[in-house]
């Protein structure tokens, strides 16, 4: 059974299509990035998921059970985006609050992951800064050891070591055998621990990959220093070119075609001076299938 | 139902109730001593027949009525008024401050989280119920006054019984809506609308407000005949009733997004649209232009312009009630009224009619000041004027705000002004509309009222309001806390009024010159035109406020908060 699954699953705010014909499914084990810019339904649906949305068409299940029951919430752990918390409670009577809400909470387990990432229990959540109040929901959200985690923009405002070890708590989280759904929209962190990325734009899931398959898609940042210059029509006939930049004496480019073409479009229009090629980042590849599929 | 839930909801409201109980209380001890000094002989004149119609139980003291002032008017609409909040909190509130979401997440059902919320509120307002009846059980010990046959708790039965019934419909609306704003504002208009009808629709026709909540709680005088277990069923299955309803909207409705008060398809809609906030035309005539920049349509909002729009439905509630309601329905529900409100306001003593600002209900001008003038314009021009002063500061501050609004080429001095700009215009707002709905119910009615004192009324009603938002403006900008500056706004509001109307009562006016509503009620304006003291002591008063809110504001620093 896989802890996420969805069939067509659609949301309409009016007549405003906020999430179309969603087929999702994140499985045993693994964690899933969920990527997207702002607006682009990411939001919508994970508020389907947790139920606090009914979606105009389609099915969605979540460890099993319909979203808006309520036993499988025993298993599951939720991080909003934006997180608000009760002002005038402690860090330390907020996770109180809600492991009273679901019981069975090694309270021991809790404060070693507030030891994990520093977190302050004994001042009033109003008083905390967003990093510091993040981690309060952080703990709330791994206190319990559920099997899915849901995370949107989980790492606001956390500092790099502590971004590492919430980076590790996913690792740990997915070699028990629990699964991890992130919606992200910094890449960096989905490249880093993520096993499967979907990419949603305008309420589409236009892809899902495996990050390794993302990066084998041999896309290189190529950057070549020329004397003399290029017009775009120069390299009109080379096929695999995206993101042309075309400067004085410099052509800066992503490149999944042939090599050698691009070369001799080149030099048959000026002098080669040097040449710099390196893997893609994961950005530049996602940001070029995307401008693909708009 | 969900203990951690119970827990909570208990956790959350308990302090203003309580805090709301006590100075009842405290008013109901102070009431009755004020009253076992007044001359009340007019009742121990009366059949008893005739002061059981007005309140005073069998071989009673006259002075037991002022448990009808505290625990069946004024204080009992405290009371109500608090638990309206409670119940509007309970899952709007929570909604509105997206904590409700994270609850949900839990394993906890929307009708368990409703009950343990729903739970958590009737016991706190049957403790709040039990401090009131503690109170008015000791208070004739301290005076010394007879109660003979009163029913205090069958009062405060009644009481509590009519605040579980208005929290409930708040907590319904708020269940079935996720709007705090309207589920408290729906529930506050049947507290308020209840009270003046249950009063005055018996004066058209005896059973004429037997279908109001209010009536349910006060109706068959409970102090003189004790429990009515029927108006107590009403009350108590009508709150069990509303819940139901609430559970069952909560249940099939989705939650709200609510941020920053724009629905999601709106912010979605914003976003495609991609809007941005052109800079102020001053600024631009300086600036370079940017070919690369994009272009922009659309209205600038103005600092002002979002400050007025902060707070609009309550402002429309308002000028909608003063307005309409309170100004042109009195005139003419006088008129109706006339042949009884004779006979009715020869049995009033004056001392009783001090206690509500003073006037005569016996002529047109002193009936309009009793129900609409004396306390309910006051109350108006207060509410308003401290929402728009405490949220223009200190509530931007609570939410975030206010470092982002600082860090704009926009001086402290200019927010300050603004936010006192505001605040001035929405008390003008109420009070222009007060002036023109009564202007206009007095001539639809053909009542005799001066257009002149009905001028000076509704000027010295504005004058209050702005020393009242001054006041809340100069806490706000001082301390940064909401809550500061409107519970000591409302805590001065309360003193002032009733320390001023206690010492009319009491025939010892000239003591009230302390309080700012002893500028506002004297004459009273409406019958009789005002003083030149009068307006200049709340304009003293206003300046000397934002004069010394501003330097306040100016060298403190902005608060860490986050929600």
């Amino acid at each position: 059974m896989n802890p996420i699954q969805t069939a067509g699953l659609t949301k309409h705010y009016g007549s405003f299509p906020a999430l179309v014909d969603l087929d999702l499914e994140v499985r045993p084990g693994e964690i899933f990035g969920f990527l997207g810019p702002n607006g682009a339904g990411k939001s919508t649906t994970i508020r389907v998921l947790m139920g606090e949305l009914n979606p105009t068409s389609g099915t969605a299940t979540v460890l099993g059970a319909a979203p808006r029951e309520v036993a499988h919430r025993q298993r599951l752990g939720y991080l909003p985006p934006d997180l608000a918390l009760w002002p005038s409670m402690t860090g330390q009577e907020t996770l109180r609050f809600f492991a009273g809400l679901r019981g069975g909470v090694d309270w021991g387990y809790a404060l070693r992951l507030a030891e994990r990432l520093g977190a302050t229990l004994d001042k009033r959540v109003g008083e905390l800064s967003t990093g510091n109040r993040q981690k309060i929901g952080l703990i709330s959200v791994f206190m319990h050891k559920p099997e899915l985690l849901i995370l949107d923009e989980p790492n606001a405002g956390l500092d790099p070591l502590v971004q590492h070890e919430f980076w590790a708590m996913m690792r740990e989280v997915v070699d028990d055998g629990r699964s991890v759904f992130l919606s992200s929209h910094t890449l960096s962190e989905v490249e880093r621990v993520a096993d499967r990325v979907g990419i949603i734009r305008h309420g589409h899931l236009i892809a899902v990959e495996e990050v390794a398959a993302l990066r084998r898609k041999k896309m290189r940042r190529v950057e070549i220093d020329v004397d003399g210059s290029l017009a775009a029509d120069d390299l009109a006939g080379v096929r695999g070119i995206r993101d042309l930049d075309l400067r004085a004496d410099r052509v800066e480019l992503n490149f999944d075609g042939d090599m050698a073409q691009l070369l001799a479009a080149v030099t048959a229009k000026a002098r080669l001076r040097d040449i710099h090629t390196q893997e893609a980042e994961l950005e530049d590849i996602f940001l070029t299938y995307y401008k693909d599929e708009s | 139902m969900n203990a951690a839930v119970l827990r909570r909801g208990l956790a959350t409201g308990w302090k203003g109730l309580l805090v709301t109980a006590a100075v009842v209380a405290a008013m109901l001890v102070m009431a009755l001593a004020i009253y076992a000094e007044l001359d009340l002989s007019i009742y121990d004149k009366l059949p008893e027949a005739v002061r059981a119609l007005m309140g005073v139980p069998h071989n009673a003291d006259a002075a037991i009525i002022a448990y009808n002032e505290m625990l069946a008017s004024i204080g009992a609409l405290a009371f109500v008024g608090v638990a309206i909040a409670i119940g509007a909190q309970a899952v709007a509130g929570e909604e509105q401050d997206r904590t409700l979401h994270l609850v949900l997440a839990a394993p906890v059902s929307r009708v368990a989280y409703l009950l343990g919320r729903g739970a958590a509120m009737v016991l706190l307002l049957v403790a709040g119920g039990a401090v009131l009846w503690a109170a008015a059980e000791l208070a004739p010990l301290v005076v010394g006054t007879e109660v003979g046959d009163a029913h205090l708790f069958a009062l405060v039965a009644h009481l509590t019984a009519c605040a579980v019934f208005h929290a409930a419909l708040a907590l319904a609306v708020g269940a079935a809506t996720g709007r705090k704003g309207v589920a408290a504002g729906l529930a506050a208009a049947v507290m308020v609308l209840g009270w003046l009808g249950s009063g005055l629709l018996p004066l058209w026709r005896e059973d004429a407000a037997d279908w109001i909540p209010w009536t349910w709680f006060n109706g068959t005088k409970p102090l003189v005949n004790g429990v009515d277990g029927g108006h107590l069923a009403l009350l108590l299955g009508g709150a069990a009733a509303l819940i139901a309803l609430g559970g069952i909207g909560f249940r099939a409705r989705e939650l709200r997004l609510a941020q920053s008060g724009s629905s999601l398809l709106a912010r979605l809609k914003a976003g495609a649209s991609a809007l941005a906030v052109r800079p102020r035309r001053s600024a631009a005539r300086h600036a370079s232009p940017d070919p690369g920049g994009v272009s922009i349509e659309g209205r600038t909002p103005s600092l002002l312009g979002l400050r007025l729009a902060a707070q609009r439905g309550l402002l429309v509630s308002v000028v909608l009630l003063m307005g309409l309601l309170m100004g042109m329905a009195m005139p003419l529900m006088y008129e109706a009224l006339s042949a009884a409100m004779g006979d009715f306001a020869g049995t009033f003593p004056q001392t009783m009619l001090d206690l509500f600002g003073g006037g005569d209900l016996g002529t047109p001008a002193g009936f309009l000041h009793l129900e609409s003038f004396g306390m309910m314009l006051p109350a108006a021009v207060i509410l308003v004027a401290t929402v728009a002063a405490s949220s223009g500061i200190a509530g931007e501050e609570r939410l975030r705000r206010m470092s982002l609004l600082l860090a704009q080429p926009i001086s402290r001095a200019r927010v300050y002004a603004t936010v006192a700009a505001a605040s001035a215009l929405y008390v003008l707002i109420v009070t222009v509309a007060m002036f023109l709905g009564t202007w206009a119910g007095i001539a639809m009615a053909g009542v005799d009222v001066s257009i002149a004192n009905l001028a000076w009324a509704c000027v010295l009603a504005t004058l209050l309001g702005w020393f009242f938002g001054a006041f809340a403006l100069l806490l706000s900008a001082a301390t940064g806390r909401s809550s500061v500056a409107v519970w000591a706004t409302t805590g001065l509001a309360v003193a002032g009024y009733f320390g001023y109307t206690l010492l009319l009562a009491a025939g010892e006016e000239a003591s009230g010159w302390w309080s700012p509503f002893r500028a506002y009620l004297y004459g009273p304006p409406l019958m009789r035109g005002a003083e030149w003291w009068q307006p200049v002591w709340l304009a003293v008063g206003t300046v000397a406020c934002l004069a010394a809110g501003l330097p306040l504001f100016l060298r403190r620093d902005l608060r860490i908060t986050s929600g």
